[in-house]
């Protein structure tokens, strides 16, 4: 008797040590190589302010390259497809709402990889809560709260078998939720839809890389620098592209502090549709400003105050 | 439709169809029926949107590629029996005015009455679809919410004027592709683009 109780003593003592050893950081990796690297088919709801809307999702990875469609299921349809070089963006109506971006490289790369644990505990702290149950999955809970004002925190809840994030909560300094999406239905490597049809002429549709253009993006410095950081941030990549309208190149900086990213664009402006101010898009925000005739756009999932710090604090380099 | 036939028109679209089969091909999209061509214009549409050759979205292809089609029969379809040995030429002429047409198609979408796609959200033709899928084609008409006038635009997106919109919902993707993929905000980028709607 005694040693049954020694026992199962001990099974409990593993089960919590398991439990125990968890490492938030290792999970974060895992759900963002999981995110890239899996087949998944789903519906999930997204929430952002009051509204709600349902959505599904179908991303496979094909000889390395990621091919995606996202479609509304609320409201008028609208649809995302990806492909391993070429995001569309297809929505009804005879209004313009196609967008295209093209990716330089085939895969993207988390903004975590280059972070240290260390840096990543200085701005936030990271707890993990009871596990619970979400679309029908066992999930780890991780709560992961800001140091700051200059962030957002982050309520996430990682399918223990797959390491997919089933929901995701983005949290402001209160706690109270800016913005949330769950999973309700989700199949993971097995019995996907297959999307090749629909992406076939996406395929054979490669946008042609303009040779000329990468190695300008390389050997050209910035023309534009930061005279201070806001804390924690640091400059994970830049890109020149030419603009279609005008002789004009757009500089992109893309920041990041491990979870969260920012992108600030500096373009000339030609006096039409300039950004006035602050503006939101689910949950993305944005402002815009101008310096020195030029106009200079922050986009990211962080509060307002963090981009206007990023647009202040931008300034012509030195020659 | 069936699979074959699907993949007979992607590979149309592709320039690597055969002078034969695209003879044959051609003839038959002349008296399609709604589901081939709904076929049709998508993946030419999706070609092209990628490719950055249209800027519009259709509201009803299918429509627009049988108008195009109707009004180019003694091309795509010939009563007059051409001679075996000049069946290659002819063919390659008749995928050229195929491909012409359908680019011709993408920017007169921009001009579709509301009204004129009615219906025309429906299954990809074709295209086994286990039921998770949803079978809605991106191709109905728009209410688009009217911009109040000296209201904040924090906040509200679509309160901004459309140019504005469409820069920077480039500029949102842009920074969702090249920022790097994670999971923190859930497995799916761009979600406030499909998401965003009627605020």
């Amino acid at each position: 008797m005694r040693r049954i109780a020694a026992t199962v003593t001990g099974l409990l003592l593993l089960t919590t040590a398991a439990a125990g050893d968890i490492d938030p950081r290792e999970l974060l990796d895992r759900m963002n190589e999981a995110v890239r690297d899996l087949d998944y088919e789903g519906r999930f709801v997204v929430q952002s302010g009051s509204q709600l809307d349902a959505m599904y999702i179908v991303h496979r990875v094909d000889e390395g390259a990621e091919k995606e469609r996202v479609v509304s299921l609320t409201g008028q349809p609208r649809e995302i497809i990806r492909s391993g070089e070429a995001v569309a963006c297809l929505t009804p109506g005879s209004d313009r709402h196609i967008n295209v971006g093209r990716r330089e490289h085939g895969r993207t790369v988390s903004p975590l990889r280059g972070v240290s644990a260390e840096q990543l505990e200085r701005f936030y702290r990271m707890q993990l809560l009871e596990p619970e149950r979400v679309a029908g999955r066992e999930a780890h809970q991780l709560l992961i709260e800001p140091s700051d004002d200059l962030r957002f925190g982050y309520r996430l809840f990682i399918d223990k078998q797959s390491d997919l994030p089933l929901r995701s909560m983005m949290l402001d300094t209160d706690r109270q939720v800016v913005s949330q999406m769950m999973f309700t239905e989700l199949r993971v490597n097995r019995g996907i839809t297959p999307i090749e049809r629909d992406l076939s002429a996406m395929q054979l549709a490669r946008p042609e890389t303009d040779v000329l253009q990468l190695h300008y993006q390389r050997l050209s410095p910035p023309a534009w620098t930061f005279s201070d950081l806001p804390a924690g941030f640091h400059l994970n990549a830049h890109r020149r592209t030419p603009l279609p309208s005008s002789d004009g190149v757009r500089e992109h900086f893309i920041f990041t502090d491990g979870l969260a990213t920012v992108s600030v664009y500096v373009q000339p402006a030609d006096g039409t549709a300039t950004l006035p101010g602050a503006s939101r898009l689910g949950s993305a925000n944005a402002v815009g400003r101008l310096v020195a005739d030029h106009e200079v756009i922050a986009v990211g999932e962080v509060p307002t105050k963090t981009l206007q710090l990023f647009a202040e604090r931008l300034q012509a380099a030195e020659r | 439709m069936n699979e074959q036939q699907a993949e007979q028109l992607s590979v149309l679209l592709d320039g690597e169809l055969g002078p034969a089969q695209t003879d044959q091909l051609a003839q038959r999209l002349a008296t399609a029926d709604r589901e081939v061509l709904d076929t049709f214009g998508r993946y030419r549409l999706i070609g092209d949107s990628i490719r950055g050759e249209a800027d519009i979205v259709a509201v009803d292809v299918a429509e627009r590629v049988r108008a195009r089609l109707a009004e180019e029969p003694t091309v795509l379809a010939p009563k007059r029996r051409i001679p075996a040995w000049m069946r290659p030429a002819a063919g390659v002429a008749i995928a050229a005015s195929v491909a012409a047409t359908a680019i011709f198609v993408a920017p007169q979408l921009a001009q579709v009455q509301p009204g004129a796609g009615e219906g025309a959200v429906r299954q990809l033709a074709g295209a086994p679809v286990p039921a998770m899928a949803p079978t809605l084609v991106a191709s109905q008409p728009v209410t688009k919410p009217t911009p109040q006038a000296g209201r904040s635009v924090a906040g509200n997106w679509r309160a901004l004027n459309d140019d504005v919109q469409q820069r920077l919902n480039r500029l949102v993707i842009e920074h969702q592709e090249f920022g790097g993929r994670s999971g923190i905000n859930g497995p799916v980028p761009h979600i406030g683009l499909v998401s965003y709607d009627r605020r």
